[in-house]
């Protein structure tokens, strides 16, 4: 085999696919634009929601006012919500959704309160199980009939020559010890390890069916074959096309991912102050090496299975199926709480991804390290060796 | 019109189809297979990982443990919780999530709780690390037990009552009728999937029908024939339409059979209510369905029809259709509800008024006002393809 | 020059069991001669010079190309040949001048004479018009002479054709017949398949009638002539076919 001849077939696949705008469209601007795109829209669309909510006045009834006027009056001042006069047909309204919530007082609910009882009495809350809107207002009640229960205990108390600390017999403070990237890497884990990997397999699937079925369909490769260029040549030239497609992809998405990340910082701080971000570069760097033999697992599969259809069309409803294969374990990677385990570390392409997990995390479990990238290289081996064993079977090349 | 002429074109399109595997696969295997699949998929594994959490024992450790004995015995006694000897690494520890949580116990704390005095207790965790915060969710449940056995102790000591610590206790009461209960999200997710299993399915026929015709070259064949162009437009028309109204009809008997069969795991999303469909709400969402299926197929006709490949069609129908994903998507978000105003909006307004629906909720006049508003929009999308088929220059492209 | 002995292929259908398409064929194609390869559609003439090109390979026989082997040596016969075949299938997002370029190069010329055979195959072929075009936005014509060109550009001692004049007007065909001379002018050795039999007539010093993936006849056409009684070819052929 020569390399020069490699070069050549590379070199022209790729000016060839650099002028398709299709690839241009999959393989760069949405991997760059996709990250900035969905982390902005949440972000908008969350800010959004919470102003509508809070434009159209959530509705609550109060019944038996006289028994409460202290309670009554202070749900009245409660912002972003409106009191309406109280009816019977409360429950009705509320179940056709123009009523979120009806809180109903009791005979001397509030004077009883203020005094020394054994029992506590109950006030009920009728409300829509479930129904955004119904669950906000009735956190609010419960929240100012909470504020009146302290301030009335603690008056109380008072009067019987008690602070205010004999509510408080201690304090809790949640400590954040770990460090700022370790956090950042473990919520970025959660999703862009398998995001990326998807992204590696949709890159790659273009051009993957264009160099293979793309030239059976446009009748070139009876062309190329009867050039001197050997056939492992031809295979490689094109496999080696299809991985700097998919990592291409991988890598512009990570770019992109880092930028929006640096770039947005102030953006997420809003949402959550808790959080300082910051991201590791190492590792992005180990991520992205680890993301390699799935890389090249992906290009050499993608060729070997769609060299067998005949179009392009072909092409692709072979490979839907294998979408599925890699998008459902990635669902489930992305579930809160699933770690690598030994049990999932032999499922491939999910071990990769829970692997990056911990590498965002911060944490290098070298022997899951090296042997989930040497299995998922061994996988990659054997894709090359079936994408070159196709490209030599003349029943694959001249389907009729 | 001419039926017969345009009955011929509608049998053979239909009968042509139906031959193909992809269509078959899309209308009748894909529908029937996804629902048990997502709700007995989601179903088991929720429940498995719900019941991992519930067991779980969450590696915590106790620093200076002696200064509060009666709190430190509450939480090794504590089922989540594991409690580690104590070391001075915890932080690294917690970094490399070995530990979940150290509970640090300040000088004299019991003692200062008994003298009056209010000690600060600190609970180092890994912020947003879901195990993590959740041992911490469990610490607190011990700490809260703890802090109301002491108020209790406190308020006999001072010859009181402990109720007198909450005077008014609250209690909720829910008044909507028991089947509208929302459930977990893939309820909401529901309503969505039929309005886009309805345009999928209506894609790969129209493209096939349409630039697939093209691309095989007998188009002209067609055109050259003595039918006339609005039966041909009307036949294919037709053919999609009832490919995408059966891939909705199987989907919806897939969602029924899932429900009824499923029963335990769709509790589990449920929240432990049974989630069917009553035989008038399922015939209304049909109903709904129609003129969106009509405004589908005839769009997708007029869109593809311009293009001069399978393949071209697929590219230019796979951008637009983030369009009609977007306001499907924008109806499942919670607070967005079916008004006047959304009841107008194409795509949106059918998806509003299927979680209604679902929900058991049957708001006639919205119902009717997006029927009419849907079909409004069916009426120019048939328009629009029939113009487009006897455009020369559409249909006769490069 | 063209070898062939016995050349065999045997398609394996899984419907049909056993397709003999190429049955023991063996012929002689000498430089400064054209070859002419006659049959009906699958009677074998495109097996036949795929496998003489080494697309494709023999299940048995075998054929010696330009001195080469075909299936001891294939990458070396692949060198002194220049194949052209129906589908005149160009990459359409290169220019003319890159896809020439690049079968140059996968031929092993060095740029510097490779930047030289361009450049005079475009001037002779008259390509210099279109020469930066994409391919996939030019006439039948000119997609016609950019793959003669990448044919043509390593100057191969053999010249196979596949059916060139296939489904092309009376212009463009002519352009290719004229070609097909010149190599022959050349002194290069070309063999070239169809079924019209005007160009037949025209164009070989030797012709070959396949049929069922077997040669029943072969000769030039004055020997065909008199051994079948007939003047026309194609009455030549239905008899040759026929019995």
């Amino acid at each position: 085999m020569q390399p020069s001849n490699v070069a050549t077939v590379y070199k022209k696949e790729l000016l060839e696919t650099l002028r398709d705008r299709r690839t241009l469209i999959s393989s760069i601007l949405v991997p760059m634009l996709l990250f900035p795109v969905l982390i902005l829209g949440i972000s908008v669309l969350a800010t959004l929601i919470v102003s509508r909510a809070r434009k159209d006045n959530p509705t609550v009834m109060v019944l038996g006012s006289e028994n409460a006027p202290e309670l009554s009056r202070r749900l009245e001042k409660e912002k972003d919500m409106e009191v309406v006069p109280p009816a019977a047909d409360y429950a009705r309204r509320i179940d056709a959704k123009n009523l979120r919530a009806a809180v109903e007082f009791p005979a001397g609910v509030e004077q009883k309160a203020r005094t020394v009882n054994t029992e506590s009495q109950t006030v009920k809350i009728y409300w829509y199980e479930g129904e955004f809107r119904s669950e906000g207002v009735v956190r609010k009640i419960e929240r100012v009939i909470r504020e009146f229960n302290e301030e009335t205990v603690k008056a109380a108390l008072a009067s019987r020559g008690f602070g205010p600390d004999f509510l408080k017999p201690f304090d809790v403070e949640q400590k954040n010890v770990a460090s700022a990237e370790r956090v950042t890497g473990n919520i970025v884990g959660m999703m862009l390890p398998y995001m990326v990997i998807i992204l590696c397999l949709t890159g790659a699937m273009y051009p993957a069916i264009d160099l293979t079925a793309g030239e059976k369909e446009r009748g070139t490769i009876e062309t190329i074959l009867a050039s001197p260029v050997a056939r492992s040549e031809l295979v490689s030239g094109k496999f080696l096309l299809v991985l700097t497609v998919s990592l291409g992809t991988a890598a512009l998405s990570l770019a992109s991912f880092a930028i929006t990340i640096l770039g947005g910082a102030t953006l997420l701080a809003r949402i959550s102050s808790k959080l300082v971000l910051a991201v590791s570069v190492k590792a992005m760097v180990a991520v992205f090496l680890l993301i390699l033999p799935v890389a090249v697992l992906f290009a050499a599969a993608l060729m070997a299975i769609a060299l067998i259809a005949r179009s392009y069309r072909e092409a692709q409803t072979y490979l839907a199926p294998l979408m599925f294969v890699v998008i459902i374990p990635a669902v489930f990677s992305m579930m809160p709480g699933i770690e690598l385990t030994p049990k999932l570390a032999m499922i491939p392409i999910l071990n990769v991804s829970l692997v990056a997990k911990e590498l965002f995390a911060g944490l290098y479990p070298w022997n899951y390290i090296l042997l989930i990238f040497g299995s998922t290289a061994v996988y990659a081996g054997i894709a090359i060796y079936f994408a070159i064993r196709q490209f030599q079977r003349e029943e694959v090349l001249f389907r009729t | 019109m001419n039926w017969n002429e345009m009955l011929v074109v509608f049998r053979k399109e239909l009968k042509d189809l139906l031959r193909d595997r992809r269509t078959l696969f899309g209308m009748f295997f894909f529908p029937l297979v996804l629902f048990p699949i997502l709700t007995v998929g989601f179903g088991t594994v929720e429940k498995k990982t719900r019941a991992k959490v519930e067991q779980e024992r969450f590696p915590v450790m106790l620093l200076h443990a002696e200064q509060a004995p009666a709190l430190a015995e509450k939480l090794r006694a504590s089922r989540n919780l594991l409690i580690l000897p104590e070391a001075a690494d915890f932080a690294a520890r917690i970094n490399e999530k070995q530990l979940r949580a150290a509970v640090e116990f300040p000088p004299d704390f019991e003692k200062q709780i008994l003298g009056g005095g209010r000690p600060k207790l600190r609970i180092h965790y890994f912020a947003a690390e879901i195990r993590s915060e959740n041992a911490v969710d469990k610490i607190e449940d011990v700490v809260n037990a703890y802090r109301k056995d002491v108020l209790d102790a406190r308020m006999a000591a001072a010859h009181l009552p402990a109720a007198a610590l909450t005077p008014i206790e609250t209690k909720r009461e829910s008044v909507a009728a028991p089947e509208k209960v929302a459930g977990s999200k893939l309820a909401l997710i529901l309503p969505y999937m039929i309005i886009l299993l309805c345009l999928t399915g209506a894609m790969h026929p129209a493209m096939d029908l349409t630039a697939g015709e093209k691309e095989r070259g007998t188009m002209e064949t067609l055109l050259a024939s003595a039918v006339g162009r609005r039966e041909i437009v009307a036949g294919k028309f037709l053919v999609v339409l009832c490919v995408s109204l059966t891939t909705t009809v199987m989907s919806m008997l897939s969602y029924l059979t899932t429900m009824f069969f499923a029963k335990d795991y769709a509790q589990d999303m449920f929240r432990g209510k049974s989630y069917s469909l009553g035989i008038d709400a399922a015939l209304t969402i049909l109903l709904l369905v129609l003129p969106l299926a009509i405004f589908f197929a005839a769009t997708l006709l007029a869109m593809s029809i311009a293009a001069k490949s399978y393949k071209e069609a697929q590219q230019q129908i796979g951008s637009l259709m983030i369009f009609a994903f977007l306001p499907a998507i924008v109806g499942m978000i919670p607070g967005i509800e079916l008004t006047p105003k959304t009841a107008v909006i194409p795509i949106l307004n059918v998806s509003l008024v299927a979680k209604e629906i679902f929900t058991g909720n049957l708001p006639w006049p919205m119902i009717g006002m997006v029927f009419l508003a849907t079909c409004v929009y069916a009426a120019f999308a048939l328009n629009a393809a029939l113009s487009r088929f006897q455009n020369e220059s559409v249909m006769f492209r490069g | 020059m063209i070898e062939s002995r016995q050349l065999t292929k045997v398609f394996r259908d899984k419907k049909r069991g056993d397709i003999r398409a190429v049955d023991g064929v063996s012929f002689r194609a000498e430089p400064g001669k054209i070859y002419g390869l006659l049959g009906a559609n699958g009677a074998g003439k495109t097996t036949t010079l795929r496998m003489l090109a080494t697309i494709l390979k023999p299940s048995a026989g075998t054929a010696v190309v330009a001195g080469h082997d075909v299936v001891a040596a294939p990458e070396k016969v692949r060198k002194n040949v220049g194949f052209l075949s129906t589908a005149t299938a160009l990459y359409a997002r290169l220019t003319a001048r890159e896809m020439v370029e690049y079968f140059g190069r996968l031929n092993g010329l060095d740029e510097a004479t490779l930047k030289e055979r361009v450049d005079e195959i475009f001037r002779r072929l008259e390509m210099n018009e279109f020469r930066d075009g994409k391919c996939d936005k030019l006439s039948t014509g000119m997609k016609q002479k950019v793959s003669i060109a990448r044919t043509l550009v390593h100057d191969p001692p053999v010249m196979i054709f596949d059916e060139p004049t296939l489904g092309l007007d009376v212009m463009t065909a002519r352009t290719i017949v004229q070609f097909i001379k010149e190599c022959r002018t050349r002194g290069k050795t070309v063999i070239f398949s169809t079924h019209v039999m005007s160009e037949v007539e025209k164009l070989c010093d030797t012709i070959g009638i396949i049929h069922g993936g077997r040669l029943l006849a072969e000769g030039t056409l004055q020997s065909l002539q008199e051994r079948y009684s007939e003047k026309d070819m194609e009455e030549i052929f239905v008899k040759v076919v026929g019995a």
